[in-house]
């Protein structure tokens, strides 16, 4: 139950005030935003007509101390949907930067610089979604240097940074290089048949999280055919070529990697980034004499509900054709 | 001196009875030697092979052992020695053969390599004397000639009309004896037409360092290292190429079911060369480039009263950014 | 825009007039302009190319003193792309051993193709415009920078292109697997001994991928798949900011011939996301913040 005297309705004025909040008070809660939104797929407790309407009510500390506000991750797939217009991740960045200023932190991992081997090239900062890296003058060694820096409050640990540093100087704890790396070997060697069998052909997925969400296909990615393997990622747009590479030399036959359609992506550019980046290696394989079906790249929306088995499943019969040419490890 | 004459037209069919015998690594095309299958794919051509023998004794990638991994368990799979087939290298160049007993002293010394030693058991050489020794080429400063013998069982030499075939180890002679048919007695004409061959072949090497005193000359503290060589870009091109160097890394390449260890070249000219996780004492350019000249040209010498370099010029003619290193020599000398 | 020549650029009051097309004459503005930067005091170094053991090969030379001016050269030999001395741990614009607190005032020989990395590398941060003085050669092609001085007028080197793109269409036309056994050829041969990673401009990282052990992603040991391995991704951190200099495959002791792969790079990379590398430096590189430029897909 909700007391009168929680309410503070100078809250609301300040995040009316506040650029980007403007339009909190058009909201009626017909919850829309909340039935698109591909977070609360993942993580029901998340909710964006809930906090639009505590907001709404002025009940400030409730929401600023809570852990649902940074997890709007600014997709933007409520959008269009909202019948009143509000640009609700605006809404929420406002709400942040209160938040921010009362001294509340965003909680969850976020990206880290390598300062000792950041070459400030600034491509990761070019590359993110959010504009949360800037180039700094950060101290190392007791000597000045040039360094990317993340903020905090805008990083939502994505990790396009990550696949687009060349120099491995950047990662966010969860799918840094090693913990991918690791997967991929293990997978990759998983997906073999036992000593003496006959090698049939194995592929690996590489599917992001939130994709399987939105298809509503996360159950048989952890129960896939014989040979195949799938792997998780926090975006399609954190597959490197290496990843594609490891896998090939590490004996699998094929390779999918999986992502959002481009107008879904969780991360909002990473998809794109993957598609583009895709397409690239692909057509450089293809110059090496790497068979195209090897290397391929699909993308899963909400209504592609049964496309991720069928992909899958055809992949498993692909691969024991492309078995038979491979050329082994 | 114990020598034979082997007529021209001979040759290729000694090769191809060679080939019945014995594995024979010949120069194949530009880049390298190579196994041969017939005297067909021998490959004769004024350069010298880009590559030099050191990876028929040394190999750029080695398996050591290998080990399976199963739950707890690691099983090691020992070192197998290389197939001691017996191997003749046939044409080799004199500075590649002359740089083998300047391995031994690293691979064959105080520590002896089982599959260095196995590989040199087994390897008969062949060399054929330079007719045309390149602008990069200063054999003869280092001890050595386009028609040198250190490090070969038999040496070729074109003359006019015929090989000279020099006898210079127990095991040349015993190859000459085995395919007796193809080889005739020299006599005193050919010795000193040999002779002649031999000095004019000297004066076609014209670049020319001065050793004497190098070693002693070369000081570690002088400030001449920092600005001698800006335009090295620290790539691995002249150790790699170069039939002396031997420096080695060892990595172990596997999965969760096991894999190998293996040795590898690398080179002191990378950056992570002498990177240790608390320290890196050759952090620049010009410390990595000091320990290259020092290594071979004073280290080496105080160690083993030989020169890491026999002088085939191959650091030259490849160097990405076209350094000289005699004329680096001469500069440091002053 | 082709057909249009960039213009001399003023310097220092004084226009420079009619640029050269004969490599003596090259030669000559060069000296000229490096013994006028130092005599002046404009300039601490200039980064040029001077004769090195043989008439056919030149080396990239560091010039600090007028008495030096006449070592510098500039031929058809001048392969390197002299931007490579400018960047990395020991670069004259970025080093980290500088004792002093000052960058030293460098003035840069540019070929077309160093013009657009250098393009390139301010895009990239490592410096700014203003912090090297430009003695750029240029040969009409479309470059994001103008020289401080032009030096020289060159041809664009049609036959080179023309070789590329018949070798790459001789490629296309055999079958897969031909393709694959034609490159494992050409990975055998590679020796890992970075010599194209060290010519590379923009292979200035200080921990570069392929020496990284926590995870490796490429083994050290020359095996033809480590090796394919190694130059995919050294590729695949390229694209969008690789120039098609040709350095590399001009450094490759063992001819490998990688203008093939960075040719192909190139031209996918314009093909894909209409983007060439160097030639703008206020667009954005391909792949890197795509909800500002086109998306790559097909």
């Amino acid at each position: 139950m909700i007391r009168s005297d929680e309410l503070d309705r100078g809250f609301v004025e300040e995040i009316l005030a506040e650029p980007g909040g403007e339009h909190l008070l058009d909201c009626w809660s017909c919850g829309t935003c909340a039935a698109t939104c591909l977070v609360r797929r993942y993580e029901p407790s998340f909710n964006p007509r809930l906090i639009l309407h505590k907001a709404g009510l002025g009940l400030r500390e409730e929401v600023l101390s809570s852990a649902e506000i940074w997890q709007c991750s600014a997709c933007d797939a409520c959008y269009p949907r909202c019948p009143k217009e509000i640009h609700i991740s605006d809404v929420m960045k406002a709400i942040r930067n209160i938040a921010i200023r009362e001294g509340y932190e965003r909680p969850g991992v976020t990206a880290e610089v390598d300062v000792s081997t950041c070459v400030a090239c600034g491509i990761c900062s070019a590359a993110c979604p959010y504009e949360a890296i800037s180039l700094q003058t950060v101290v190392w060694q007791r000597k000045p240097r040039r360094a990317a820096q993340v903020d905090r409050t805008l990083c939502v640990g994505c990790g396009t940074c990550n696949s687009v540093c060349p120099s491995s100087s950047i990662s966010v704890e969860g799918y840094t290089d090693l913990e991918c790396h690791d997967s991929l070997v293990d997978a990759s060697y998983a997906a073999r048949p036992p000593a003496g069998a006959d090698w049939r052909g194995i592929g690996l997925v590489i599917v992001c999280d939130w994709c399987l969400h939105a298809a509503s296909d996360v159950e048989y990615a952890s129960h896939p055919p014989e040979g195949i393997k799938v792997i998780n990622v926090s975006c399609s747009g954190r597959v490197t070529p290496a990843f594609v590479t490891t896998a090939l030399q590490r004996g699998v036959d094929s390779v999918l990697i999986v992502g959002c359609k481009e107008d879904e992506c969780h991360y909002k550019q990473g998809s794109t980034i993957a598609g583009g980046r895709m397409a690239m290696l692909q057509s450089f394989l293809d110059l090496l004499g790497v068979e195209r079906g090897r290397v391929q790249f699909a993308r899963l929306g909400s209504l592609d509900r049964g496309k991720f088995p069928r992909l899958v499943d055809k992949m498993a019969k692909d691969v024991r054709a492309l078995a038979s040419l491979t050329r082994g490890n | 001196m114990e020598a034979r004459i082997l007529q021209r037209d001979r040759l290729l069919q000694l090769v191809d009875e060679l080939i019945k015998d014995y594995e024979v690594i010949a120069p194949r095309d530009e880049l390298s030697y190579g196994e041969i299958g017939s005297s067909s794919e021998v490959y004769l051509a004024e350069e010298k092979p880009v590559k030099s023998l050191k990876e028929f004794f040394f190999p750029d990638r080695e398996v050591l052992f290998e080990y399976l991994l199963r739950g707890e368990e690691v099983k090691l799979v020992p070192l197998s020695l290389p197939d001691d087939t017996a191997r003749v290298i046939l044409c080799a160049r004199p500075c590649d053969a002359a740089a083998l007993p300047i391995l031994d002293q690293v691979f064959a010394g105080d520590y002896l390599d089982p599959s260095y030693l196995q590989r040199r058991k087994s390897t008969l050489i062949i060399s054929l004397a330079c007719q045309h020794p390149a602008k990069t080429c200063f054999c003869t400063s280092l001890g050595g000639s386009p028609a040198g013998t250190e490090g070969s069982d038999l040496l070729l030499t074109p003359l006019s009309e015929v090989y000279h075939v020099q006898v210079i180890t127990e095991r040349g002679r015993a190859l000459v004896e085995k395919y007796g048919q193809f080889f005739q007695e020299s006599d005193e004409a050919w010795e000193r037409e040999r002779a002649l061959v031999e000095a004019e072949l000297r004066e076609r090497v014209t670049k020319r360092v001065d050793v004497e005193g190098l070693s002693e000359a070369l000081e570690f503290g002088s400030p001449i290292w920092e600005t001698l060589t800006p335009q090295c870009v620290d790539c691995g091109v002249c150790t790699f190429l170069c039939p002396t160097c031997h420096c080695f890394d060892i990595q172990d390449e596997g999965d969760p079911g096991g894999g190998a260890r293996i040795r590898l070249w690398d080179s002191c000219a990378f950056r992570e060369f002498t990177k240790m996780n608390v320290a890196q004492p050759r952090p620049t350019h010009f410390r990595r480039y000091r320990q290259r000249i020092m290594h071979k040209f004073r280290y080496y010498v105080e160690n083993f009263g030989k020169t890491l370099c026999v002088g085939c010029g191959r650091c030259i003619a490849h160097c990405p950014s076209g350094i000289d290193i005699t004329e680096v020599l001469n500069r440091v000398r002053g | 825009m082709s057909g249009t020549i960039s213009q001399p650029a003023e310097s220092e009051g004084r226009a420079v007039d009619g640029a050269a097309s004969q490599p003596q004459e090259i030669t000559q503005k060069i000296q000229e302009e490096a013994r006028r930067l130092l005599r002046d005091d404009k300039g601490d170094v200039v980064i040029g190319y001077c004769q090195a053991w043989d008439d056919e090969v030149v080396s990239p030379c560091f010039v600090t003193d007028g008495s030096q001016v006449g070592k510098l050269v500039f031929n058809e030999h001048c392969y390197h792309n002299l931007a490579r001395y400018l960047v990395g741990c020991e670069g004259y614009l970025t080093s980290r051993f500088r004792t002093d607190e000052e960058a030293p005032r460098v003035a840069l020989v540019s070929t077309p193709a160093t013009l657009r990395t250098v393009v390139g590398l301010i895009q990239e941060h490592q410096f700014e415009r203003d912090d090297l003085i430009v003695l750029g050669i240029v040969d009409g092609t479309p470059v994001g920078i103008e020289p401080d001085v032009t030096v020289g007028r060159i041809k664009v080197d049609r036959d080179e292109q023309e070789r590329v793109s018949a070798e790459l269409q001789r490629l296309e036309m055999m079958s897969v697997s031909e393709r694959w056994d034609w490159w494992e050829g050409q990975f055998s041969k590679c020796i890992r001994c970075y010599a194209c990673r060290q010519v590379c401009p923009f292979c200035y990282c200080e921990q570069c991928i392929a020496e990284e052990n926590q995870p490796q992603w490429i083994d050290r040991s020359s095996s033809p798949q480590n090796n394919r391995s190694f130059h995919i991704i050294r590729a695949c951190h390229l694209i969008g900011r690789c120039t098609d200099c040709g350095a590399c495959d001009r450094a490759c002791p063992m001819n490998i011939p990688l203008s093939l792969l960075y040719g192909k790079l190139a031209a996918e990379v314009q093909r894909a996301f209409g983007y060439v590398a160097g030639t703008d430096l206020e667009a954005t590189p391909a792949l890197v913040d795509v909800l500002a430029s086109e998306s790559g897909e097909r």
